[in-house]
């Protein structure tokens, strides 16, 4: 069986990875988990400075998830390189930077300032932030803006580039497409959803911007189906995050079409949940006598 | 900080809706401190999703005993309030910054609510080493007094909103009923609801009396990853967040609001 999942020089070598803003820099679940079980991990979404991110409460419980409005809080940089990156080159897993901004020239200074660096695996580029004003999902919901981010990008790394997609738009695959055609080695799906909470005692919304972003396994049916739209229209490999929280779930993310998937907020719940993930998935696999990504994906064609 | 299996030993009600709960403390788990939290994930259900952070309200180094003091105000609490002797709990701590000493001897310990179980341990973890500290506590009512095992050296003194059991009015009208030989070469610590704690500060703060609160705030994560449970802080770093950087703050550092 081989399950491994390679995007240029990078090679995943188990299907499961945390995502983005769910593990931190890594070094915060030291000592609870074991990286050798973490194909990857995504790293908070970093920007050119530092950002302390959104006013507080940036949390809040929902049936069966949560929503954040966290606000792309930050070490910047210059302060990843020089504090982050020590650690996150010891481990075994892979290195994905979340890359975010407000400007194309963010993204660029970001791409620019790691490509170089030791350690740094690959990009997932955050075009679907739904907690900062400007940048994020604004730029994730145009498929011309997100052509023109890739092609931007592309030209500035040889690492696998990654286009992570926002499930708040009419249709995912056009902004899988834009990605695509300009040099994209995969797409990410999907981030969260716009959500709100409002309080009764208050009688306003609970989170300070109104909206957060809706996580956890409620939205693992819109994560599926998102897959399976997305692997149906780009032949690049397509990376499922939402809503998994047991192996079960990212077996679904698997034969909807995607090549890896991404554990997220429910790594809060278990922090274990990405090697649990890994050996459910990988057991099932065996038992059910599928041996690659393409027998997985023989099912829903 | 570890994850564990903890088994319940004893689950009892103390007031009116408020429990505590007894768990033991496994070898290699780090003894905890006054202050320092644990999160349960009381269940494998979807709703609720996520870890509950409860401060420690005691341990019991001899027999490695811990336990915390919960309000039953929800799905998590009510299932936690139905878990019985020998039934094991998810947990995961010690983490976070516990309640430290300073040059002060003359403890003055404020608590209201849920914030009763660390103020409890940190009066215990006091008497312990010789102080008299003085445990202050507030509730609405005479009915949400908990019973406590205190220490002989702990002195108690309940505050209620309606006057129906002990002091009428807040802790912190408590504290500025203390004559001046009272609050000498005094400090606070104090846990419990925002009000309080902004009156505990505002009140200590212009005598020049140390203050240290611990905060409580919704933690997703509870290990620092998250960024979710940030408080203002008045200092360079603007925001802290309340696992990692807390939850123990001294009370100036805080931007009240």
């Amino acid at each position: 069986m081989d399950l491994r999942f390679r995007l240029r020089d990078a090679i995943f070598s188990t299907p499961v990875g945390v995502a983005s803003g769910t593990f931190g820099y890594a070094k915060e679940y030291d000592g609870l988990v074991d990286y050798r079980r973490i194909g990857a991990v995504y790293t908070k979404a970093i920007t050119p400075e530092p950002r302390v991110g959104n006013p507080s409460p940036r949390l809040v419980e929902t049936p069966a998830g949560m929503l954040n409005s966290i606000g792309l809080a930050n070490v910047g940089v210059r302060a990843f390189i020089e504090h982050k990156m020590p650690f996150l080159r010891k481990i075994p897993s892979l290195v994905i930077v979340n890359v975010a901004g407000a400007l194309d020239s963010d993204y660029e200074q970001v791409v620019e300032a790691l490509e170089g660096v030791e350690g740094v695996d690959g990009f997932e580029i955050n075009v679907s932030c739904p907690n900062v004003k400007h940048g994020g999902l604004a730029l994730g919901t145009d498929p011309r803006l997100v052509a023109g981010i890739t092609k931007s990008l592309r030209a500035r790394t040889k690492k696998p580039l990654i286009l992570k997609l926002s499930p708040n738009v009419t249709d995912i695959a056009l902004m899988a497409e834009a990605a695509e055609a300009e040099g994209a080695d995969a797409v990410s799906c999907i981030n969260t959803l716009v959500g709100m909470v409002i309080d009764l005692k208050t009688k306003r919304p609970v989170l300070p911007f109104g909206t957060g972003g809706l996580s956890g396994p409620a939205i693992l049916p819109v994560a599926v189906a998102a897959v399976y739209k997305v692997s149906r229209r780009v032949k690049i490999p397509v990376i499922g995050i939402g809503g998994i929280t047991k192996w079960e779930d990212a077996v679904q993310h698997l034969l909807a079409g995607a090549s890896s998937v991404q554990v997220g907020s429910g790594t809060f719940a278990n922090p274990k949940l990405a090697e649990e993930v890994n050996d459910g998935l990988l057991a099932w696999a065996w038992e059910e006598g599928l041996t690659s990504l393409e027998d997985f994906h023989a099912f829903c064609r | 900080m570890k994850q564990f299996d903890a088994e319940i030993l004893e689950n009892r009600e103390l007031a009116e809706d408020y429990f505590e709960m007894f768990l033991s403390w496994p070898d290699g788990v780090r003894v905890p401190f006054p202050g320092q939290v644990v999160s349960f994930r009381v269940d494998r259900s979807i709703t609720p999703f996520l870890r509950r952070p409860f401060a420690l309200a005691s341990f019991q180094r001899e027999t490695r005993v811990a336990s915390v003091i919960y309000h039953v105000r929800g799905p998590a609490t009510i299932r936690m309030s139905e878990k019985r002797k020998g039934d094991v709990i998810d947990t995961l701590g010690p983490r976070g910054f516990y309640f430290q000493l300073g040059k002060e001897r003359n403890a003055l310990l404020v608590g209201g609510g849920v914030g009763t179980g660390p103020m409890v341990f940190a009066a215990n973890w006091l008497a312990a080493k010789g102080f008299t500290p003085r445990l202050i506590l507030g509730y609405r009512h005479g009915g949400l007094v908990p019973q406590l095992d205190l220490l002989p050296l702990v002195r108690l003194s309940i505050c209620t909103d309606d006057g129906s059991h002990g002091f009428r009015g807040t802790t912190v009208n408590f504290l500025e009923s203390l004559s001046p030989d009272e609050i000498d070469d005094a400090f606070v610590w104090a846990c419990g609801p925002n009000p309080m704690l902004k009156a505990a500060h505002f009140w200590a703060h212009p005598q020049g009396i140390p203050c240290k609160v611990s905060l409580e705030e919704v933690m997703a994560c509870g290990v620092g990853a998250c960024v979710g449970c940030t408080v203002e802080t008045t200092d360079d770093r603007k925001t802290a967040r309340v696992c990692t950087e807390g939850p123990v703050f001294a009370s100036e550092v805080i931007r009240w609001t």
